[in-house]
């Protein structure tokens, strides 16, 4: 009931977790070297405010008898919550691609070409190199799959895929990607 | 009191199924401007609206937790369906004869065009600059924003810079 203003011991522990989140991906910035890479370093952050959150509601059961599945269930959600907000902000820092691109430019004192400033944002490779950077992650979720030495092709799963993406974009008033409008 | 908990479950899933087509028709109808305004203005709407016609019945912490959980899966749906270059890549595919690019194909049909508007994004911001010889360079106002972007990497720790294999 609205009455009752103080967050159940279950949901208080999930916002306790929840928030370390942030200050869990501060932490394993120094911590070993396989957990310092950003994605490593989110699922470590991640996984670790589960198990935070695992022990405060195992410290509840003993000291109260019992957690209910549907404190549990609500636990969870604050946690991935917590996750997404972490994430969407975390991937903003460190893949954006929009915000790398100007850190690129600002690191530089001359007027950069465009070849150039591509050349900065993939150290050095041509624009290809962003290409199958981000087509690995396609390949990683099993969407793609290489297609002899220079192409891909869509599997199946990746299909499915396809047409959830555009059912989201025409659900959120998306049409055609931003940037076939502007070049 | 088992009850209100699993009405505040059935509230938010109904909440969050009003919430997506409603900030998809608002932002439809905006062009896609002011897409925070829209994201909290609906969001703090339907969470007032709940509470006043089930409050009584609907355990407001669990509300908070299962609407807090949708609300953050729309908008984290949104950026990506929006920015997501890979997800370009995945509807190109999905739109090509056969199904299949090949690398030069992806990158001359998606990712130039993508770096391309995003250099015109940052010209239209007023963070980059172009000179007479078509050239590019950070502008006081990108400097700033650079510096503020630097500054919380650092002290995050962040060393990789845009590619995700770096």
């Amino acid at each position: 009931m609205i009455a009752s203003f103080l967050p159940p011991p279950a949901l208080a522990a999930a916002m306790v977790s929840g928030t370390a989140i942030p200050a869990l991906l501060w932490l394993f910035g120094s911590g070993p070297r396989a957990f310092r890479a950003p994605g490593p370093r989110f699922r470590a952050a991640v996984l670790f405010a589960l198990l935070l959150l695992l022990l405060w509601l195992l410290l509840i059961a003993l000291t109260s008898g019992t957690v209910d599945l549907i404190d549990t269930v609500a636990a969870v959600a604050i946690v991935g919550a917590a996750a997404i907000l972490s994430f969407i902000a975390w991937s903003l820092l460190a893949w954006g691609f929009t915000l790398n691109m100007l850190l690129v430019l600002a690191a530089e004192t001359r007027a950069m070409s465009l070849p150039d400033w591509v050349a900065g944002f993939t150290r050095g490779a041509d624009i290809g190199r962003l290409t199958t950077d981000r087509i690995s992650v396609l390949l990683g979720a099993g969407f793609v799959e290489t297609a002899g030495p220079q192409g891909y092709v869509l599997t199946p799963r990746g299909g499915g895929a396809a047409r959830l993406v555009q059912l989201a974009r025409s659900t959120l008033g998306i049409g055609i990607a931003p940037w076939k409008s502007r070049v | 009191m088992e009850e209100p908990r699993i009405a505040a479950l059935f509230a938010a899933v109904l909440a969050t199924a009003v919430y997506l087509p409603a900030v998809g028709t608002l932002l439809r109808a905006a062009g896609q401007k002011y897409a925070l305004e829209i994201f909290a203005g609906i969001a703090m709407l339907l969470f007032g609206a709940v509470l006043a016609m089930a409050g009584r019945v609907v355990s407001f912490w669990h509300f908070v937790a299962f609407f807090g959980a949708g609300v953050s899966l729309v908008v984290f749906l949104y950026g990506a369906v929006l920015k997501s270059l890979s997800l370009d890549i995945l509807i190109e595919l999905s739109r090509a004869e056969a199904r299949r690019l090949s690398l030069d194909e992806i990158t001359r049909n998606v990712v130039q065009p993508a770096y391309n508007s995003r250099v015109q994004l940052l010209v239209d911001w007023g963070a980059a600059e172009r000179d007479a010889a078509g050239n590019f360079l950070v502008s006081s106002q990108g400097q700033r924003t650079a510096g503020r972007i630097n500054t919380a990497r650092h002290f995050l720790r962040l060393k990789s810079l845009g590619l995700y294999s770096s």
